[in-house]
């Protein structure tokens, strides 16, 4: 469908992924009082780490929808890292840690797009992006989250309403925006 | 040889798309006013993006010819190069800076073109004294008017020292006074420092006595020609005689009832663009809004619908606004946008169509006489197209049919007559008309346009020095 | 300092935070960060802010790890909650210390980040205002066509990448009309330089860090 893309970084691409990672900050602005109205609700049982992982996804969208719309070697870590130093500069709550999680967020999503060899931007290549940001991020926050010290239930069942979250807004919010992007003609085909 | 030679220009936006230019010649001579006009979206913007280099660099496809300036080839320039020789002043105002603040802005111009950081002061200053602008080259630009960002437009290309100034339809969101002022600093431009002007605009009046050449753009035949000095005169004679003779027309009288009124009510996006202490709008009647460019009108209809704060009281059928929700209130007035994408939802035109028959509110329209009214506007056999890559007219009526089948009582229409012909023009007046005679609605329409709508209209308001006033003539 | 180093030395102590357990290093650098804000005067507003932020997440963290982790360990609890506030005054020690002209200024001129992404950016930026006003635009829009917009509909990130397509068109072509070449040397109004000192102190900085995090504090 697509003819294959320059990977040259053009003043244009810069604006549009930081202007779209702007857009994504205003539109999930609100999101993050439910958020902390939903930790709030979870933390007494001890269950907060599920409010995060349930909305997880909002954060990692920026990686495949900047794959989707430039479609170039490294526009999802690209993307995310962007995004994330629009957080980080917007006042997000986690300020300069926000840019590692962005890369290790976009490095994560980046994968999905690597294993169809950059040549897929369809459901599937949106689900298994899905799926290698959850590995990543999971694995990563292991670690940082501390999620390794929690018993065998809690960090499957982690794993899984993460994956959740990320499939829902990073694959099928993403699919049906660049859907109706590319029925439009508003992308630059050509 | 001219100062710039276009030979065969032949340009296209998609490489097997139409052509926007064919085998154009054209040049322009060294020190001189020129003005380009015809229809808006009719290609003058292409040409002075192709004399500027930024197409094709950015969009479409020079099928060929080339364009020398001073004898150089404009492909062959180095970026920094090309902006010192030809540099261009944008239509947005607010979508051409990359600082924050005009001083920023100036520095970040300086910088690309490696000046000297020493040099830099001096150039700036006198930039900002030229334009006028030095009380606001700190401020953001974000609070500066559409008139005083244009002024620094101006300002960065004296600062590039460019000997060439393009300006892409300036004058848009621009005050008259504002706009005054640009058009003589451009020709003292052009008579004391020798620089030429090219400047694309629809709008021909005060050109007169400005303009050394008149350009002009023929969209059928894909070509743009040089006016001789008779048809150049007989143009700017036929645009000042083309403009409207006032008609008398009525005023509200104590039969009417109101339906927003406003009470110590002042508005503005950047600075306070309208201050009322008492003024009242009618209901079941076709209102024209006028005023010229920059002054507020659209500020006022976005106050009207909840998207633009203000101060005082501003009510609908003795509601406030401000405290209205807008899932309610929208049921109950609704805006034609300006820009006729910012309306469109879905993709095609039969599904944006099914939309508003779906959810309209008086189900006064049926499949048949949408289809009728489609035929009537010409938009049959349409269906299966993208809104967005409809003509700008085609974009508009649909956009206007839209909400008109919503049913809404109270529809606001921010100049909904831009870039239509003049049949289409009388089409939508008389569906306006039809909306407030047969179906009881409301109809207030901000238009620049008013020789074919005079007659349609009921009552005219008028926004002047900040105030609004019933007019008896329109 | 210069933001450059500053941010250098930030990014490694904050990956390094990721990795370790001891309480006493995220105390370090909450009262690191702490001092710098005394010496910035940072108004009251700022702590507050500081405080509260972190509280709930940090309260999350802790009442999972001491429900759920094996072996109820309260000492990684406190590790995991510290950590949180760790992270927030490591953003705190950074925004006082510089501002984001500054940072980007010193990006490309030190690091040599490619001019493209610094001025995209940092031109992306002045859009935040029109963002905002475009997205209530596609809210207020869809509602005078009988459709509620939520945040997971897409239409409000289509309209708003519409939007978005069209002015990186437009910035992009007044930045090159402006001059601005991608990439290519450019002269600088205020040179920001690394002074010698930046590397001696952050050559010190990292030593301690390192030392609270492998001498077998708690």
């Amino acid at each position: 469908m697509h003819e294959q893309k320059s990977n040259a970084w053009h003043l244009r691409d810069v604006i549009l992924l930081t202007l779209t990672a702007i857009l994504t900050g205003v539109i999930y602005f609100g999101v993050v009082f439910l958020y902390n109205g939903l930790t709030a609700l979870l933390t007494p049982l001890g269950l907060a780490p599920f409010g995060n992982d349930l909305i997880l996804g909002l954060w990692t969208m920026a990686a495949p929808l900047a794959a989707c719309l430039l479609q170039k070697v490294g526009s999802a870590t690209i993307g995310e890292i962007l995004a994330s130093a629009v957080e980080a500069i917007l006042g997000g709550q986690w300020g300069i840690s926000t840019l590692i999680s962005g890369f290790v967020q976009g490095f994560g999503s980046e994968l999905g797009f690597t294993f169809t060899a950059y040549k897929r931007y369809d459901m599937f290549s949106l689900s298994l992006s899905a799926l290698t940001t959850t590995i990543v991020t999971f694995t990563w926050d292991l670690f940082r989250e501390g999620y390794a010290a929690y018993h065998g239930w809690m960090i499957i069942a982690l794993f899984f309403t993460r994956l959740l979250s990320i499939w829902l807004f990073g694959a099928l919010l993403v699919h049906a925006v660049v859907s109706l992007l590319e029925r439009s003609h508003m992308l630059r085909a050509e | 040889m001219s100062y710039i030679d276009i030979t065969d220009l032949t340009f296209s936006y998609t490489k097997q798309g139409p052509l926007v230019l064919e085998n154009q010649q054209l040049s322009f001579q060294q020190a001189t006013f020129n003005v380009l006009t015809g229809p808006s979206g009719s290609g003058k913007s292409t040409l002075l993006r192709l004399l500027c280099g930024l197409f094709p660099q950015y969009t479409g496809h020079l099928q060929k010819g080339q364009i020398l300036i001073d004898g150089e080839n404009i492909a062959d320039m180095d970026i920094s190069k090309r902006a010192q020789k030809i540099a261009m002043l944008f239509q947005v105002p607010a979508e051409q800076f990359a600082m924050p603040t005009p001083r920023q802005e100036l520095i970040f111009t300086l910088e690309n073109m490696r000046i000297a950081p020493e040099q830099m002061d001096q150039r700036i200053t006198q930039a900002f004294d030229f334009t006028g602008i030095s009380e606001f080259a700190d401020r953001e630009f974000s609070s500066l008017s559409g008139g005083e960002q244009q002024k620094v437009a101006l300002a960065i290309i004296l600062a590039l020292d460019a000997d060439t100034i393009l300006l892409d339809e300036p004058f848009a969101n621009v005050d008259p006074e504002a706009r005054n002022f640009l058009l003589h600093r451009l020709k003292q431009l052009v008579s004391n420092r020798g620089k030429t002007v090219i400047i694309a605009d629809h709008d021909l009046s005060d050109y007169q006595q400005l303009a050394d050449y008149l350009y002009v753009m023929e969209p059928t035949q894909k070509q743009i020609h040089l006016a001789t000095e008779a048809e150049m005169q007989q143009r700017f004679l036929s645009f000042e005689q083309n403009r409207h003779q006032q008609i008398s027309i009525s005023l509200p009288d104590q039969t009417d009832t109101a339906e927003f009124k406003l009470r110590d009510f002042s508005t503005g996006h950047q600075k306070v663009l309208l201050k009322q202490a008492n003024f009242e709008l009618m209901k079941h009647h076709l209102t024209v809004f006028t005023g010229p460019n920059g002054v507020g009108k659209s500020t006022l209809f976005n106050s009207l619908t909840k998207l633009q704060d203000y101060q005082g009281s501003l009510t609908w059928e003795n509601n406030e606004i401000a405290k209205l929700k807008v899932k309610d209130y929208s049921r109950h007035v609704a805006l034609v946008f300006q820009e006729p994408i910012s309306q469109f939802l879905k993709v095609t035109v039969a599904e944006e169509l099914e939309l508003s028959l779906h959810n309209q509110y008086d189900h006064a329209w049926t499949k048949e006489r949408v289809r009728d009214t489609l035929a009537d506007l010409g938009l049959t056999g349409f269906d299966d197209h993208v809104v967005y890559m409809l003509s700008e007219g085609q974009k508009r009526k649909l956009q206007i049919l839209l909400m008109l089948i919503m049913g809404v009582p109270t529809l606001l229409l921010d100049e909904p007559l831009t870039g239509l012909d003049l049949v289409s023009v009388h089409k939508i007046m008389q569906l306006l008309q039809q909306a407030v005679r047969n179906e009881d609605k409301t109809v207030i329409m901000i238009s620049h346009q008013l020789t074919d709508v005079a007659d349609y209209a009921d009552y005219h308001i008028s926004l002047h020095e900040k105030e609004l006033s019933y007019e008896a003539s329109l | 300092m210069n933001p450059t180093v500053l941010l250098v030395i930030v990014l490694i102590c904050g990956v390094e935070l990721s990795f370790t357990r001891v309480i006493a290093a995220n105390v370090l650098v909450i009262l690191v960060g702490l001092v710098i804000m005394l010496f910035r005067r940072a108004n009251w507003r700022s702590y507050l802010r500081l405080f509260l932020l972190p509280l709930l997440p940090a309260l999350g963290v802790w009442f999972s790890l001491a429900y759920f982790s094996v072996g109820h360990d309260i000492h990684f609890a406190w590790v995991l909650a510290t950590r949180i506030y760790a992270y927030s005054f490591l953003g705190a020690i950074f925004t006082f210390s510089t501002t984001i002209s500054e940072t980007l200024a010193s990006l490309e001129q030190n690091a040599h980040i490619p001019t493209t992404f610094v001025y995209g950016m940092l031109a992306a930026l002045n859009f935040v205002p029109k963002i905002r006003s475009e997205v209530q635009k596609s809210k207020v829009s869809a509602q005078m066509r009988g459709i509620t917009l939520h945040f997971w509909s897409p239409q409000l990130l289509f309209k708003g990448i519409l939007a978005a397509l069209n002015w990186s068109e437009n910035l992009a072509e007044a930045m090159t009309s402006h001059g601005f070449a991608e990439n290519q040397p450019r002269t600088h109004y205020s040179v920001i330089q690394i002074p010698w000192w930046n590397y001696l102190v952050s050559i010190l900085v990292l030593a301690i860090f390192q030392m609270f995090i492998f001498t077998g504090l708690p």
